[in-house]
């Protein structure tokens, strides 16, 4: 086993190469694709969508509801798609053939973890801009931040727990409800808080319920949310590092 | 090149070692061939001197150093080709190599020509997935060649590969061998290993019962007769006589003078009896 920190001047074709891969895939280029998809949406029909909330279902500002459903998909739909090549890596052999590299298997890891972290902290930065602009830049670096280790989160659960691509897909089903957590914050009162155990519930309270920095209530939201995240990522990385021997 | 002294190795809940003890020795610039059947520990010989398997007992040194102590710039130095082709199928021959030259902090060669020592150069464009097994054993091939390493480890780099491409594979393992690269080869081709390894060591067992030049193995496992065909009425016939003092045989001598002899071969093993030998278990032999 080893770890190497390989050069820099060749992380481009390692990137370019890495994204042939999943560009030629088309699911998991739909997956990237559409991910962003209900963002836009929300962007330019933001008072259609209340509108409709309203007349069809008597429910008011609904987009300011679900838009931590909006932040967050990107970031898991990336991750989906970083957890899935690791499968298939393991799956049709890569894998063993990176792990006889100066990079090796956890080198080539932490290359695609990072680069998942960095485009879904990039993509959540726009999406907080576009969808949030009111909220400030505060708020928009705490939430990239969440959602990118809900990312790297999503990246890893998959090689965890799952030993094959099928199992994989299967597990997919059961981690989107993940993807849902964030509206327990919904939930008025202190019960919401049985959800604060998932991660991704902290992204719902920041966006619905913390108010906006410096407040107490915004810091110790920030500082849990993050807290948990990291500890649910180091957990999950235990678990893949296990499995992968 | 490397060095394995009392070589033992036990997977965690076993009931017992795969490795008991095998010991072997490959020089720079050799082509040593590791044979024997399914099971016999090869892989896992393999595997403890690429530095992938932790927990042996004993000693095994690549390039002078205990396995596993090299870090990134062992692998640097190694290639490997494994048994199972091991490719981004989405990707084309082309973007495999500089995919895993992208892995390498020396200088890689030009993934074209590499492409070219496996007679891949055609189907550079061609995206694995619609790969033969041959022409992805092949790729393998040349993935571990990209990098010049000084040692390469071949798992049966010809299989699926047709007669006259397996020929070309055996060309091009002579070939780096006469580069002066070193080759630790495992198969179960006997006819591969006998034309293109200096040396061969059979695992048996998790032993090692025999181990030496393959023509000296097969003289040290055949039998010291001759065999002498001769035309008779009834079609061809076949007479053997011992070895030891052929010249003074007076029956050898009287056929040959008939003028009847068809053709004389001497009884010595093939590289396949030799592994049905030590493999089942009927003496070990050094040559």
């Amino acid at each position: 086993m080893t770890t190497h920190v390989f050069s820099l001047r060749r992380l481009p074709l390692l990137f370019s190469s890495d994204a042939l891969n999943v560009t030629r895939d088309p699911t998991l280029l739909f997956a990237i694709c559409f991910s962003i998809v209900p963002a836009i949406a929300g962007f330019f029909f933001r008072d259609a969508i209340d509108a409709a909330a309203l007349g069809y279902f008597g429910v008011a500002n609904l987009f300011a509801m679900i838009v931590p459903i909006f932040i967050c998909l990107p970031a898991f739909m990336v991750g989906w798609v970083t957890g899935f090549l690791f499968l298939e890596d393991r799956d049709d052999g890569p894998l063993l053939a990176l792990e006889v590299t100066p990079v090796g298997k956890r080198g080539f890891m932490a290359y695609r973890v990072a680069v998942t972290a960095a485009i879904s902290f990039v993509i959540t930065l726009l999406g907080a801009a576009l969808l949030l602009p009111e909220r400030g830049v505060a708020m928009a670096l705490v939430l990239a931040t969440m959602v990118a280790l809900d990312a790297v989160g999503s990246a890893l659960i998959l090689p965890a727990l799952a030993r094959n691509k099928v199992e994989g897909l299967a597990l997919t089903k059961v981690t989107n409800i993940f993807g849902m957590v964030p509206l327990v914050a919904l939930v008025p009162g202190p019960w919401r808080f049985v959800g604060g155990v998932v991660p991704t519930f902290w992204v719902g309270e920041v966006i619905l319920n913390a108010g906006d920095f410096p407040s107490w209530h915004f810091l110790a939201a920030s500082a849990i949310g993050i807290g948990l995240h990291l500890a649910a990522v180091a957990l999950l990385y235990r678990l893949q590092a296990n499995r992968a021997g | 090149m490397i060095d394995v002294e009392d070589l033992e190795f036990t997977y965690p809940g076993a009931d017992g070692p795969v490795l008991k003890g095998i010991g072997f020795a490959v020089a720079r610039g050799e082509v040593f061939g590791l044979l024997g059947p399914s099971g016999a520990g090869k892989s896992t010989t393999q595997a403890i001197l690429m530095g992938l398997l932790k927990g042996h007992r004993g000693t095994a040194h690549v390039f002078g150093r205990p396995v596993g102590d090299g870090g990134g710039a062992f692998y640097e130095k190694i290639g490997v080709s494994f048994e199972l082709p091991s490719l981004y199928l989405r990707l084309t021959a082309l973007e495999n190599l500089r995919l895993f030259a992208a892995l390498y902090d020396r200088r890689t060669r030009d993934p074209m020509e590499v492409l070219g020592l496996v007679d891949l150069q055609d189907a550079a464009g061609q995206r694995v997935e619609h790969f033969s097994k041959g022409m992805k054993m092949r790729l393998n091939l040349a993935r571990a060649l990209l990098h010049d390493p000084e040692l390469l480890f071949l798992d049966e780099p010809t299989t699926g590969q047709d007669p006259a491409r397996a020929r070309r594979t055996r060309e091009l393992i002579k070939q780096l061998r006469n580069e002066g690269r070193t080759v630790f080869l495992t198969t179960h081709n006997m006819a591969e290993a006998e034309e293109v390894c200096d040396r061969v060591a059979f695992l048996a067992r998790g032993t090692i019962p025999a181990m030496g030049v393959p023509a000296e193995l097969k003289r040290a496992y055949g039998q010291s007769i001759v065999e002498v065909s001769i035309a008779a009425a009834r079609g061809i016939e076949i007479v053997s006589f011992p070895m030891q003092n052929l010249g003074a045989n007076g029956a050898f001598m009287e056929l040959m003078a008939t003028g009847s002899v068809v053709a004389i071969h001497s009884k010595e093993a093939s590289l396949d009896d030799v592994f049905i030998a030590v493999t089942e278990g009927s003496g070990s032999k050094a040559a």
